[in-house]
């Protein structure tokens, strides 16, 4: 077949890349990539690594333990008791699985009680008590609860669930895109009188503070 | 985004950080830092991602998984396109055409689609169209997605991106470790082979495919096929296609090569350009090679940066058998070769906001286009063209709130001998729920008319060129919404309205010849709306219906279906190992001589162990007679579509 001028014969056009490849193969020093978690391990890895990014008002010195309480149901609150003994920035994390049940108010305690069940259908939010989170350090609440106004010092609130953090919930990890991401409201920190690192708000999908568009 | 970053310093900032590298890493990061960014782009298991994976989406996607693929038997990217809203497909019989938003006009097979695999454009220098039939540079079994975002997107992919974007995501070697055979035979003495070996160890992976067809076509018989050679217009043994390809990709951590290479020859029944019936050698051959580097970066504090290039060549060789009283045979030499580099940086400096700048070149050399007489040699068009693009591109996508999300963007391209062109885009979205979403998107499209709709001149025998030709614009408003029913079934409603300005259409102007030439205004509207999911353990669905309606000055669009209703079922069989599928396509009229049409197809699968499987694959399960529209090269008033087509095959893992 007569073609005309060929500029690049297609021979050259598949070698030279190749050549070019073989050579950065030498070079080249990578991490594999990552497989694939099941969505609440994950979860609850991020959660461990971004609270390494948080300081604690004064009072709650590395001495101190670092207290948990879980005052949802749910896979996370599940997987998060896995972090009985470990220590975060040196501190011994205490885990306090605190009963919040349905009836008018809620109730709850600390100490060695059980995570309350919860039933099938849309219920009416729980306002949960002051008292039911004093002493914890970070507290897992599921999409049902109101949290207590104002917010106890000293606290970090964690969740789970789309639209936590317009309710005050300081992180809250959501699905996105087959990855998890998460959002911090800084203004709930804040008035906590938690300090979050700068490195960890710029990994957050979304930051809500006062005074930003 | 521009006023805050002037170009020189955007420029300034990519130089220094792609001058930055690997080496300027944040000053220590701790430990946990590094931790967190794996683990932020550490992918979820499970199924139900794949539905919601869009919800955020600055844009409307619909997609395919190789799984839905492989068990509808699916050979070509065609096929996986066809199950998609909105999407139809014809041919005449020498290329395919695709058809989106009620658009598919003569004289385009489809321009108007950008095509691309893994990111790499794959439409070509001279007709700047790429077809995803037996045209298509790979096969189905190398597509893990098939994503289509419907509407125009040239504030982010630059020209042809008029009706939407296609991206075939290939295989990676971990995802088909070991060595893979199909083999297939089927009707018309059609012969299938697709072989790849995939291969991965750390930071390294390697997949190749080669994939073998051929075909001897169906007998046609048409009044309009009568000549000497065809007494009684039955043309048989000159519809066959001979196809192979070869395709490769290796990875080691942030860098891909890609290599393609492809031949398709299309034995021509149809008796285009006035050769005539039945005499063999009429045919079309394309081949299409490309190599691609790419480089995707990790995040290095607040930036991130991609770099691809590569290098590109496709020819079409048309040849045309006239029985005269000397046999004369005319041929079409035409193709291109071209080079193109995009670079794109991503900053996250700026809380709650992710800008994105790029900037891309392209370069065609020696594009041409040739027609002549093989003996005696005489040229009839013996041309040579060279062309020179670029674009740069912002774009910002700022969260607004946990619930609302804006995503804006701007791009100027600039192609040799047009005056730029600038495509904005807004997106906002909003996710009432973790499982909802409503999008209302605003885009523009354009294409620049190609070189071959501009400078092709086979002395009127066809086409009267039109250098003159304008590029073509579109301008679309849409609103989405879509929805994830539990964790596996899923909804999506979506409503678009275009507006085309100076169409490029090929109108005929005289017995035998045509010219493109912009139209006016061209308006369309209509609806897709799509439902997935799976009940029980594997049974598996999705349908869809869209309702369009375009119209020009002229009157309403042909080829333009009002209506598209399709779907297709996956279910397991009371005996073990055995599993069904059906797919369904309805489309309604499209001219006076195309009535709507309806085809079922039909697949029985038995797998007696993971690694094998036997499929039979019935398409147009009831020998329905159906048709495509004409196109202005050919005496036939309408093509005849595909008949019942039988195959059955085996595939082995070793």
């Amino acid at each position: 077949m007569p073609l005309p001028s060929i500029r690049f014969p297609g021979l050259a056009v598949l070698l030279l890349p190749l050549l070019l490849l073989s050579l950065l193969a030498v070079t080249a020093v990578t991490a594999a990539r990552a497989q694939p978690l099941p969505e609440v391990e994950l979860k609850a890895q991020i959660l461990w690594r971004a609270l390494q990014f948080v300081d604690w008002p004064g009072e709650a010195g590395p001495a101190q333990t670092l207290q948990l309480c879980l005052l949802s149901p749910g896979p996370l609150a599940e997987e998060l008791r896995e972090w009985q003994h470990r220590e975060l920035n040196g501190r011994h994390v205490e885990l306090r699985r605190a009963v919040v049940t349905s009836s008018a108010g809620g109730t709850a305690g600390a100490g060695s009680g059980t995570v309350a069940s919860t039933t099938a259908g849309p219920k009416p939010p729980l306002a949960l008590p002051a008292a039911a989170v004093a002493g914890c350090h970070v507290a897992y609440v599921g999409a049902d609860v109101l949290l207590p106004v104002p917010a106890p010092r000293g606290l970090l609130w964690v969740g789970d669930s789309h639209g936590l953090s317009e309710r005050g919930v300081t992180l809250n990890l959501q699905p996105l895109q087959g990855r998890i991401v998460f959002d911090v409201d800084l203004q709930a920190a804040r008035r906590a009188g938690l300090e979050i690192n700068a490195r960890l708000l710029r990994l957050a999908r979304f930051v809500h503070m006062e005074g930003l568009p | 985004m521009t006023s805050l970053f002037p170009r020189s310093a955007v420029w300034l900032l990519a130089l220094a950080a792609a001058a930055a590298g690997a080496q300027t890493a944040p000053a220590q990061p701790p430990e946990a830092l590094r931790d967190l960014e794996a683990l932020l782009g550490t992918e979820v298991e499970g199924a139900s991602r794949q539905l919601e994976s869009a919800l955020d989406a600055a844009a409307v996607v619909s997609a395919i998984t190789r799984a839905e693929a492989a068990a509808l038997g699916h050979r070509t990217l065609a096929e996986m396109l066809e199950r998609l809203p909105g999407i139809y497909l014809g041919s005449n019989r020498g290329y395919g055409t695709v058809g989106l938003r009620g658009f598919s006009r003569p004289g385009d097979y489809n321009a108007r689609l950008l095509m691309s695999i893994d990111g790499y454009r794959v439409n070509d220098a001279v007709y700047d169209q790429a077809l995803p039939d037996w045209e298509f540079p790979i096969v189905a079994d190398w597509v893990k997605r098939l994503e289509l975002v419907s509407g125009p997107a040239s504030s982010v992919y630059g020209g042809n991106a008029l009706l939407g974007v296609v991206n075939a995501v290939t295989l990676d070697g971990r995802d088909a470790p070991g060595l893979r055979l199909r083999a297939g035979l089927g009707s018309w003495n059609t012969r299938d082979a697709v072989l790849s070996h995939g291969w991965h160890a750390g930071a390294a992976d390697l997949f190749i495919g080669l994939a073998l067809h051929r075909s001897d076509g169906e007998t046609l018989q048409d009044p309009a096929l009568v000549g000497p050679a065809a007494p009684d217009g039955r043309v048989a043994g000159l519809d066959g296609t001979r196809y192979h390809s070869l395709f490769a990709k290796a990875r080691l951590g942030g860098w891909r090569l890609t290599l393609g290479s492809k031949e398709r020859v299309k034995d021509l029944a149809t008796a285009p350009y006035d050769t005539p019936p039945g005499v063999p050698g009429t045919r079309f051959t394309d081949r299409y090679h490309f190599a691609e580097l790419a480089w995707d970066g990790a995040w290095v504090d607040d930036w991130r940066a991609a770099v691809r290039m590569n290098l590109s060549r496709s020819t079409f060789d048309g040849r045309y058998v006239y029985d005269t009283l000397v046999p004369l045979i005319n041929r079409d030499a035409v193709g291109g070769n071209w080079a193109g580099l995009d670079t794109r940086l991503q900053w996250r400096g700026w809380i709650n906001h992710e800008l994105t700048l790029g900037a891309e070149a392209r370069r065609i050399y020696n594009a041409r286009q040739q027609n002549f007489d093989e003996a005696p040699l005489v040229f009839y068009l013996d041309r040579h063209d060279t062309q020179k693009q670029g674009a740069v591109y912002a774009q910002d996508h700022w969260r607004l709130s946990e619930r609302w999300s804006l995503t804006s963007g701007v791009r100027m391209d600039w192609v040799q001998g047009f005056d730029p062109a600038f495509s904005p885009r807004l997106a906002l979205v909003m996710r009432p729920s973790e499982h909802e979403a409503l999008k209302l998107l605003f885009g523009h499209g354009f294409r620049v008319p190609n070189l071959a709709e501009r400078f092709y001149d086979d002395d009127g025998a066809s086409q009267i060129p039109n250098p003159a030709l304008r590029p073509e614009r579109v301008q679309t408003v849409a609103l989405a919404w879509e929805r994830a029913v539990g964790t596996r079934s899923r909804v999506a409603l979506h409503l678009y309205r275009d507006r085309f300005s100076e169409l490029i259409d090929f109108v005929p102007v005289s017995d035998q010849a045509s010219q493109y030439r912009n139209l006016s205004h061209v308006h369309s509207h209509g609806l897709d709306l799509e439902a997935q999911g799976l009940l029980g353990a594997s049974v598996q669905w999705r349908t869809s219906v869209s309702l369009q309606k375009a119209k020009s000055a002229q009157g309403a669009l042909g080829n333009s279906p009002r209506w598209i209703f399709k779907g297709h079922l996956l279910l397991p069989l009371p005996r073990p190992a055995w599993s069904a599928a059906l797919q369904w396509q309805a489309l309604g009229r499209r001219a006076s001589n195309v009535p709507s049409l309806t085809t079922l197809d039909a697949v029985l699968r038995w797998q007696p162990r993971p690694d094998n499987t036997l499929a039979l694959r019935v398409l147009n399960l009831f020998d329905a007679r159906t048709w495509d529209p004409a196109a202005p090269d050919v005496a036939l008033a309408r093509f005849p579509r595909e008949r019942r087509r039988i195959e059955i095959d085996w595939q082995q893992a070793f």
